[in-house]
């Protein structure tokens, strides 16, 4: 059996749930949109806190996040994965896309300070997701992949960086980064599995 | 771009997508792909799934914060309408069904949704007319006013006079206004009681709303596939009281369509969340019976059940299985849309 069909055995009833809660969503059921962010809140904000390492950007891309679900939740289709992975997307791509511009503003003004204060350094948030504390942070599926295969995922996922820069960074041909990338995540992809199966299908 | 050279790119590019490590026109490329290769499509959606455990779930957002959240939602979307439980199928569909009319295009409204005449906008008309002859029961305002004894469908003809040449989006609000207000008004029957209100006949009140979400549910589904929409099929805590309300109608309707002797019963066994057992009797006369020796018993998906009694299925094509008296299951089949007129 391959890890998809793993994958969909593990997710069926996780599936079920999620549909539920879909469901409620779309039949504008407010209690459903208090236990939506109930159950993600906190893998949303953690997203966009690490990617931002801003209180209030975070804030704001949960907001987001959150708000299009109630206003669109016709644009979750499950069969392109679980609304938890719908949510962790949403959540990641625009804290990529602040990052980004932000970086465009720097890269395009005089003096970069003038720019620099909807994603700042140093803020509460910015400590909690420190490099220290985020290293210790990893999960031990990243933590068990080969240095040179979790160093390109991390910059790509929490730094926010593109495959061109990830491999500027590391050094080496873009081809390997893209293919590091695309290792790392198969393998975490198998870990989760296993980790799920381990421990009953809780997450 | 070939099929193939398309597949090799997107195969490199495909772990990088997943963490948001592309360019925008990168992005684009592979999920232009992804919706024509199930291969790519099933290794997109494992490797979304693993990158969504990367960031950990070990903050919260700060206090505060669900609050503002629930004031800015109901600014973007209004909830569904608070009502005794009774009512609450009626305010869900009515929600959703708004849902989707909020992100139809201009065109969508001009598009043949049901009868084979009645567009997107003059379906929604016939659903506000017909919402407003229980409002009129309910002792609400409504326009235009309803005339004493009026049917479903004079009713219908008159609002649709009424909304021609306003534009979709002030049908939609009034629909929208009338709907909340019936489910508002119900606060004042917080159990149904013995209140009627004149549909085609008088209804007992909780009847008249489930036959509203019944209705209201099968146009959603007409205007998703006039306008190429998803839907999502009701609650089973909403479908079943819509089962149950078509199963206690049919011994009217079938008994006209089906043969003497009419002292049988049907065993209907309705599969799927939301489903159960209901006996039905041929005789509208006759009380049905749990414990009664049923002549048949036709099983088959519950969702399916209530499309075929909105007469959305083809009783002759529809999955079921039968024990029993085979000829009586295909008569009984064959009679079930006709009660899709009945509320």
């Amino acid at each position: 059996m391959g890890v998809s069909a793993l994958l969909q055995q593990r997710f069926t009833g996780a599936a079920r749930d999620d549909a539920r809660l879909h469901a409620r969503l779309v039949f504008g059921d407010e209690s459903a949109f208090v236990d939506l962010y109930e159950q993600f809140s906190s893998l949303v904000y953690t997203i966009a806190a690490r990617v931002t390492r801003d209180a209030r950007a975070a804030e704001d891309v949960t907001q987001e996040v959150f708000l299009a679900v109630w206003q669109r939740p016709l644009a979750f289709d499950p069969a392109k994965g679980s609304l938890r992975g719908w949510l962790a997307m949403m959540a990641h791509r625009r804290a990529v896309d602040l990052v980004r511009r932000e970086q465009t503003h720097r890269r395009r003004s005089q003096d970069a300070r003038l720019y620099a204060g909807a994603v700042s350094r140093g803020d509460p948030v910015g400590d909690q997701v420190s490099d220290a504390d985020a290293a210790e942070r990893l999960t031990t599926a990243l933590r068990a992949l080969p240095e040179h295969l979790s160093s390109a995922i991390t910059l790509a996922y929490l730094e926010g960086r593109t495959y061109r820069e990830v491999a500027i960074e590391l050094g080496v041909p873009e081809g390997t980064a893209k293919s590091r990338l695309r290792e790392g995540l198969r393998r975490l992809a198998v870990a989760l599995r296993g980790s799920h199966a381990h421990d009953g299908g809780q997450t | 771009m070939t099929d193939t050279e398309s597949h090799e790119t997107v195969v490199q590019l495909i772990g990088a997508w997943a963490l948001d490590a592309c360019s925008p026109e990168e992005a684009d490329l592979v999920e232009l792909h992804l919706s024509t290769c199930p291969a790519c499509a099933r290794e997109a959606r494992d490797l979304r799934e693993a990158a969504a455990d990367l960031g950990g779930a070990y903050l919260r957002p700060p206090a505060g914060s669900l609050a503002r959240l629930r004031a800015a939602a109901a600014g973007r979307r209004p909830v569904a309408t608070e009502t005794p439980a009774y009512a609450a199928p009626y305010a869900a569909q009515v929600a959703a069904l708004d849902l989707m009319l909020s992100d139809l295009d201009p065109a969508d409204w001009h598009r043949i949704a049901a009868y084979e005449e009645l567009t997107v906008r003059e379906l929604l008309a016939h659903l506000a007319a017909v919402d407003g002859l229980v409002a009129a029961g309910l002792g609400l305002p409504v326009e235009p006013p309803v005339e004493p004894g009026q049917k479903p469908a004079t009713r219908t003809a008159a609002v649709l006079r009424f909304e021609n040449g306003r534009p979709a989006e002030q049908t939609r609000r009034s629909w929208r206004a009338q709907a909340d207000a019936v489910c508002r008004s119900l606060a004042a029957h917080p159990s149904p009681g013995t209140v009627t209100v004149a549909l085609s006949r008088p209804f007992p009140l909780a009847d008249a709303l489930t036959a509203r979400a019944y209705e209201t549910w099968i146009h959603r589904e007409d205007i998703a596939a006039a306008t190429g929409r998803t839907t999502v099929p009701p609650l089973p805590e909403h479908l079943h009281p819509m089962a149950d309300l078509a199963a206690r109608l049919l011994p009217r309707v079938i008994s006209r369509r089906i043969a003497p002797p009419h002292d049988r019963y049907v065993r209907l066994r309705l599969t799927g969340a939301g489903g159960g057992t209901w006996t039905v009797p041929l005789d509208p006369a006759a009380t049905s019976s749990a414990t009664a020796r049923p002549a048949t018993v036709v099983t088959l998906d519950v969702i399916e059940f209530c499309r075929l009694a909105g007469a959305r299925r083809d009783p002759g094509r529809i999955a079921v299985e039968v024990r029993g008296d085979t000829a009586l299951a295909r008569q009984f089949l064959a009679a079930t849309p006709d009660m899709a007129p009945v509320p």
